[in-house]
């Protein structure tokens, strides 16, 4: 657990109406009602009447940490705060320049996760790993959880993130295990904020697209569909948007022999190209003639025709808008960034900048659910808990995100986990019971105390101010004040004990204001 | 799940004799109700039924294949004299089929499903599905989950299924249809009173004790009012946990010595004949089973295909097996995929995304026992593009049936909007 430096209340997030408290119930219900106005936001065009505006209150800092982060923290919020809208969506973007060694110490005996995927299979089959084997699951979803609740780069691990569901791949599908870790690392996050050019090069290839995709069983004369009709309806022009059958046929013949390098081999996992399984034939894709003879050239054609496509550049913008402004977001924005992405050659860091402008982000940000793990992220990180990674067998925090539903890297299908609230809406209890055994301790692999997170707030632990703190720890102050009351109400009527606060942290997290951001 | 599922009592089980609707009958009168309800079990689940509706409508368990399922290998056309030129190597043949009739045989690692269908209660429908052209698995499955293919830019984003049950009274209980699943899916997407549950037999807050209520109070509240689908997800959750726990879907036991196998999709639907039996109000459950995509090593009777078979064939045979004597008139089953596969076999011995394909019907109610099919035939000119098995019987003239005939709802042109179903004569 970090230093506890308490925090003025002048510097945290303005709130509708302040303590001190309690209030008189009418008082609160008077106050209420500039809360239950706000109105007019949709998901999939229909209205959330009634959502609170946890996503950021009309303060745009307020608004672009949730946005770039995976959750809240007050001290996160006092950074950008300080440096300014700007500075801080730069500082964020320039995410080399951040020290981030503390994560790295916390992932050092995740050895797995820095191995060739030679390494990686040759560990996995010796016999005397054989009691250890899950060690491997563990690593996978411990490194991708320790970094997204404890990097300072914050914006690069949400654009992992984006980039794991973009380029999904299931790692319990045929032996992608063993070179998911390399594809991790070498292909997602070394492009997360880079080039897409580069990401989607990178990606076809890679022995673990191919694998997932089924690409390296593709030949002449025996076409393989698969990792075509993918790449063009997933990965770059997005479905039925300007492509055929016979293009997929097509894309499939200019990418036979691209395969990988077998387990005997030392370069196990990465991209290899064999001549004689390539179709030599001419091949007309979008309406482009690939002549014959081509070899390697065909598939490699077929990628810049890809990225060059207008409808990529579209695809690709209304899916970042869609990610962190909202489901519904307007056309001009994602033309603004599509536009970035023609003239920039597909530079993410450029299209991030053209859409977390602070105009778009004032004007155009409406509530989005959480997706569970980012609700579980968000918790630990509000309340400046802490993971504790062993790497080991016990894969006590992948079980968990299982649960929830949302167990990185396991979703087993190309389209990636869902966003929408059609998706996750429906399903609180395994939300509600995650964030009452954080906070009950029940979970090994995380560690939260209820009095330090209310010690993040000056005066958080006075009597009948801890509601009140809860709501700036959680959220900056955005919860409903009327349930705050009705808190404060079970926290002095159950008596201020610190298992007290650990339900008081469980139920408002359990609140509807906290399932948004 | 050796534990659980191994029983010795095979007569009438607890379960069944005690369900609401047999209790009631016994108890005779309300006031007998009353009074015998302080000494019923406590998981004699509380509901009454809405007086004005029809409580003889099935219920529906719908069971989705994910992934595409090469049902040409399942139920297989062996009388087309195609079929094993287009399948050199993973064509099924000769003794690895029992026939069905003159035409199609099933394949041997679904011959537990034989019971059902000789006794007529299991219908094959082939060359049936979406006509709609996509062959993407993320479009084909929405299409089809939300009863509305070949109307592309269209604005629905219900279910069929949500909507079949948005326009039929509920039955009075807190929960009208569970997916057994962590998300829900798109079929029953906007339905009301409609939750996702991953794990039936754990469902409720934890937390110590002490707090409980207070804690139920303060998170319930909050979500009163509260905007769709939250607030009402809520609302169902705490209605469901009541239910649920009342319920004890843990201890349920089989009927007739049925093994459900140890699997996701096996425990799937034991809950779900556990739900069916308990007569609790509930009028659809989803189970599913995901892996179908297979563009590779699929095999014939071994592969990756033969596992999941095996899963289907157990699990939909013990929940056959489990239900027959005493609820086999309670439900009707729809088994089914976003698409068949590609005729061809690809080079990687497995099969590309296809069209058409075969859906299964099982229930007291199904005219069963037979393949009903338009047999558009597997030659080249014959094949949807060339490709694939052509789709004959539109999956919209299958379901509305079932809708209108045994789940006694007639505003078809709501669940499958501007569509004119043609019956095919499926229930009886």
């Amino acid at each position: 657990m970090q230093e506890s430096t308490s925090i003025p209340p002048e510097s945290i997030p303005q709130q509708r109406c302040h303590p001190p408290w309690p209030l008189s119930r009418r008082t609160f219900l008077k106050a209420g009602l500039g809360g239950a106005a706000f109105l007019g936001l949709t998901s999939a065009g229909r209205a959330h009447a009634g959502v609170n505006p946890a996503f950021g209150g009309g303060d745009p800092i307020l608004t672009l940490v949730n946005r770039v982060t995976q959750g809240f923290t007050l001290s996160e919020y006092q950074l950008a705060k300080k440096m300014g809208y700007k500075s801080y969506l730069e500082y964020q973007l320039a995410y080399e320049k951040i020290d981030d060694s503390e994560v790295e110490t916390r992932l050092a005996k995740h050895h797995l996760l820095k191995m060739t995927t030679k390494q990686v299979y040759d560990w996995y089959r010796d016999p005397q790993n054989m009691s250890n084997r899950n060690m491997l699951f563990t690593q996978l979803d411990e490194g991708t959880f320790v970094r997204r609740v404890h990097s300072k780069r914050q914006l690069f691990e949400r654009m992992v993130e984006f980039w794991s569901d973009h380029f999904n791949i299931d790692i319990l599908d045929g032996t992608c295990r063993y070179i998911y870790p390399a594809w991790n690392r070498d292909v997602i996050r070394k492009n997360a904020l880079g080039s897409f050019h580069q990401l989607l090069w990178d990606t076809a290839h890679h022995g673990c697209m191919s694998e997932y995709l089924d690409n390296d069983t593709n030949r002449v004369g025996k076409p393989q569909e698969n990792y075509a009709r993918e790449i063009m309806e997933l990965h770059t022009l997005g479905v039925d948007n300007g492509y055929t059958q016979n293009d997929v046929i097509e894309v499939a013949r200019c990418f036979t022999g691209w395969t990988y390098w077998g387990s005997g081999n030392s370069q196990y996992g990465e991209f290899r190209y064999i001549n004689s399984y390539h179709d030599q034939g001419a091949k007309v894709v979008l309406k482009n003639t690939i002549p014959a003879n081509g070899g390697i050239r065909d598939g490699e054609s077929v990628l810049n025709i890809l990225l060059g496509h207008p409808n990529t550049a579209g695809y690709l913008a209304k899916k970042l808008a869609y990610y962190f402004l909202g489901y519904n977001p307007p056309q001009s924005v994602i033309d603004s960034v599509a536009s970035t992405y023609m003239s920039t050659k597909g530079d993410i860091r450029a299209m991030l900048r053209t859409l977390l402008q602070e105009r778009n982000v004032v004007t155009h940000v409406t509530p989005k659910l959480k997706r569970p793990a980012h609700f579980g992220a968000s918790l630990i990180r509000a309340m400046d808990g802490e993971i504790i990674a062993l790497g080991s067998r016990s894969n006590t925090l992948g079980a968990s995100l299982a649960l929830l539903g949302h167990q990185p890297h396991r979703w087993p299908t190309p389209d990636g986990h869902p966003d929408s609230v059609e998706a996750w809406g429906q399903a609180l209890l395994p939300r509600w019971s995650y964030a009452s055994d954080l906070n009950d301790r029940q979970l090994r692999w995380a560690d939260t105390d209820p009095i330090h997170a209310l010690g993040q707030v000056l005066g958080g632990l006075q009597p009948g101010r801890q509601a009140w703190a809860v709501n700036q720890v959680l959220t900056g102050g955005q919860l409903s004040e009327e349930e705050m009351l009705k808190l404060q109400m079970f926290i002095d009527h159950t008596g201020a004990t610190t298992q007290t606060f650990r339900d008081a942290f469980t139920v408002a997290a359990s609140m509807p204001g906290f399932q948004w951001y | 799940m050796k534990n659980e599922d191994s029983h010795a009592d095979g007569t009438c089980s607890e379960y069944r004799e005690l369900s609401r609707r047999g209790f009631l009958a016994r108890s005779g009168t309300v006031a007998a109700a009353a009074v015998a309800a302080v000494t019923a079990p406590s998981w004699v689940p509380r509901v009454s039924l809405a007086a004005d509706v029809d409580a003889s409508r099935d219920i529906l368990v719908n069971v989705f294949l994910r992934g595409g399922n090469d049902s040409l290998n399942m139920v297989v056309p062996s009388g087309d004299s195609d079929y094993l030129k287009a399948r050199p190597t993973l064509g099924v043949k000769g003794a690895d089929l029992k026939p069905l009739d003159t035409f199609f045989g099933l394949c041997k690692p679904l011959w537990p499903l034989m019971p059902a269908y000789t006794a007529g209660h299991l219908l094959m429908v082939h060359a049936t599905g979406s006509t709609d052209p996509t062959r993407s698995h993320f479009e084909a499955v929405k299409r089809m989950e939300y009863g509305n293919p070949n109307q592309p830019g269209s604005n629905i984003f219900t279910g069929w299924i949500a909507r079949h049950l948005q326009t039929i009274k509920g039955l009075g209980g807190p929960i009208r249809a569970v997916a057994i699943s962590g998300t829900l899916p798109k079929a029953l997407a906007g339905g009301p009173s409609t939750l996702p549950i991953k794990d039936l037999t754990q469902f409720d807050l934890p937390g110590r004790a002490s707090t409980r209520f207070d804690r139920r109070q303060l998170i319930s509240e909050s979500y009163e009012g509260y905007s769709e689908p939250l607030g009402s997800s809520a609302l169902n959750t705490f209605a469901t946990i009541d239910l649920l726990r009342k319920l004890n879907i843990g201890g349920y036991k089989p009927s007739n010595n049925a093994v459900y196998p140890g699997t996701a999709f096996g425990r799937g639907l034991k809950s779900a004949a556990a739900l069916i039996k308990a007569d609790a109000g509930v009028e659809a459950i989803e189970v599913d089973r995901g892996g179908w995509d297979t563009h590779s090593n699929q095999g014939t009777l071994d592969g990756r295909m033969l596992a999941l078979l095996q899963d289907l064939a157990g699990a939909v045979s013990a929940f056959y097996l489990d239900l027959s004597t005493s609820h086999i008139d309670k439900f009707t089953m729809i088994i089914q995929s976003e698409f068949g596969r590609r005729v061809e076999e690809n080079g990687s011995a497995g099969t590309d995304h296809g069209h058409g394909s075969c859906m299964m019907f099982m229930g007291g109610h199904i005219k069963g026992g037979r393949v009903l099919t338009k047999w558009p035939g597997l030659s080249v000119q014959n094949r949807y593009k060339g490709l694939d098995l052509d789709v004959t019987i539109d999956f919209r003239d299958l379901y509305a049936e079932i809708v209108k005939t045994r789940l006694g709802n007639s505003q078809l042109d709501v669940v499958f909007p501007k569509y004119t179903p043609v019956f095919q004569g499926i229930t009886v």
